[in-house]
């Protein structure tokens, strides 16, 4: 069964009975995290994989990220919402991932495999098309992954946290520790960028 | 580009419409049911597995690993403040094999250096034959 629009995008109020469930889990009860993982994993999962754009890479994150708040619940005082404290160990850690992925990227481009090497017939043969054909830009979800490769991962963030999944612009400058203004000027910028490339995607195929 | 700080924009048709395209595009990479299962079976394992008297062990081994250090930092220092660090050691700094002549760098008398030369005041730099 695939999960649904719901399962990601924020209802406006907490989940009713996160207390109770975040109560249990200080606890140290496992039908609390057990309760609060059905309630969670998808979302964190979905922010995660939107800022490191690697699902095994994701997983790992929010695993990590659950680990953490484990260990660290009794630190959780309630004064901000639980939801938000854990988005913001997740974001953390996803942002943390990114950048060591893309440092390992630049490194490992400065030392091409030997078949990796321009002149190559191998790299010829299994080198990726260098643009999607006609009927794959008419895809536009493929265009639209495509673009959101082009920004950074602060601002997929900020895509992924406001606009996809629904936080309010106060909750998602609380998980990324940041003003209101920046939130919403990230947002912009990365709106207009998107809409732009699709824009450009959709003239060169005509 | 112009930097936006109000929700206005948010409001915007061409933004909604790019709202549901990128809500498409998250809800069909998302973990189904199953993977999400699996997801907590690993966390659960982690996290409710019982703690074993070994992983006790590890953090005293740690502490004594850090208490050796420093016992031996300790003993470094207390070492360099009582002879300085730059300082010969009082006794034989150098011994010529020619003309058998020893050459003292004490800087004050001391019992070690009383009992190596039976002298028991000795100018700094003296030699002994």
């Amino acid at each position: 069964m695939n999960p649904d629009l719901s399962a990601i995008v924020q209802k406006s109020e907490e989940e009713p009975g996160d207390a109770l469930w975040v109560k249990k889990a200080r606890a140290g009860e496992a039908d609390g995290w057990a309760e609060l993982h059905r309630r969670y994993y998808v979302k964190l999962w979905s922010a995660a994989n939107r800022i490191v754009e690697d699902e095994s890479l994701a997983e790992d994150v929010v695993q990590e990220s659950f680990v953490k708040a484990f260990k660290e619940m009794s630190r959780f005082r309630g004064q901000s919402k639980f939801s938000t404290w854990l988005y913001r160990i997740t974001v953390n850690r996803s942002l943390d991932a990114a950048r060591k992925k893309s440092r390992r990227q630049k490194w490992l481009g400065l030392f091409p495999l030997e078949d990796e090497k321009e002149d190559s017939p191998v790299r010829e043969a299994v080198a990726p098309e260098p643009s999607l054909s006609a009927a794959e830009l008419g895809d536009y979800r493929k265009a639209l992954a495509k673009a959101l490769k082009t920004l950074g991962a602060e601002q997929r963030a900020v895509v992924e946290l406001r606009l996809i999944q629904g936080l309010s612009t106060e909750e998602t400058a609380a998980v990324l520790r940041c003003k209101n203004g920046t939130v919403l000027s990230r947002l912009f910028y990365s709106c207009r960028k998107l809409q732009s490339l699709l824009r450009k995607t959709y003239e060169e195929t005509k | 580009m112009k930097k936006q700080n109000d929700e206005a924009f948010l409001d915007e048709r061409e933004t909604l419409e790019l709202r549901e395209k990128l809500r498409e595009l998250a809800v069909e990479q998302l973990p189904g049911a199953q993977e999400q299962r699996w997801a907590w079976m690993r966390l659960e394992a982690r996290l409710l597995a019982p703690k074993d008297a070994s992983r006790l062990f590890f953090p005293f081994l740690r502490l004594a690993g850090w208490g050796v250090v420093a016992v031996l930092a300790l003993g470094l220092g207390a070492s360099f403040w009582k002879n300085g660090i730059m300082e010969r050691p009082p006794i034989i700094a150098s011994m010529s094999p020619s003309i058998n002549v020893v050459t003292f760098h004490a800087k004050e008398v001391n019992a070690d250096v009383i009992w190596a030369t039976g002298y028991d005041y000795l100018p700094a730099s003296s030699q002994i034959r």
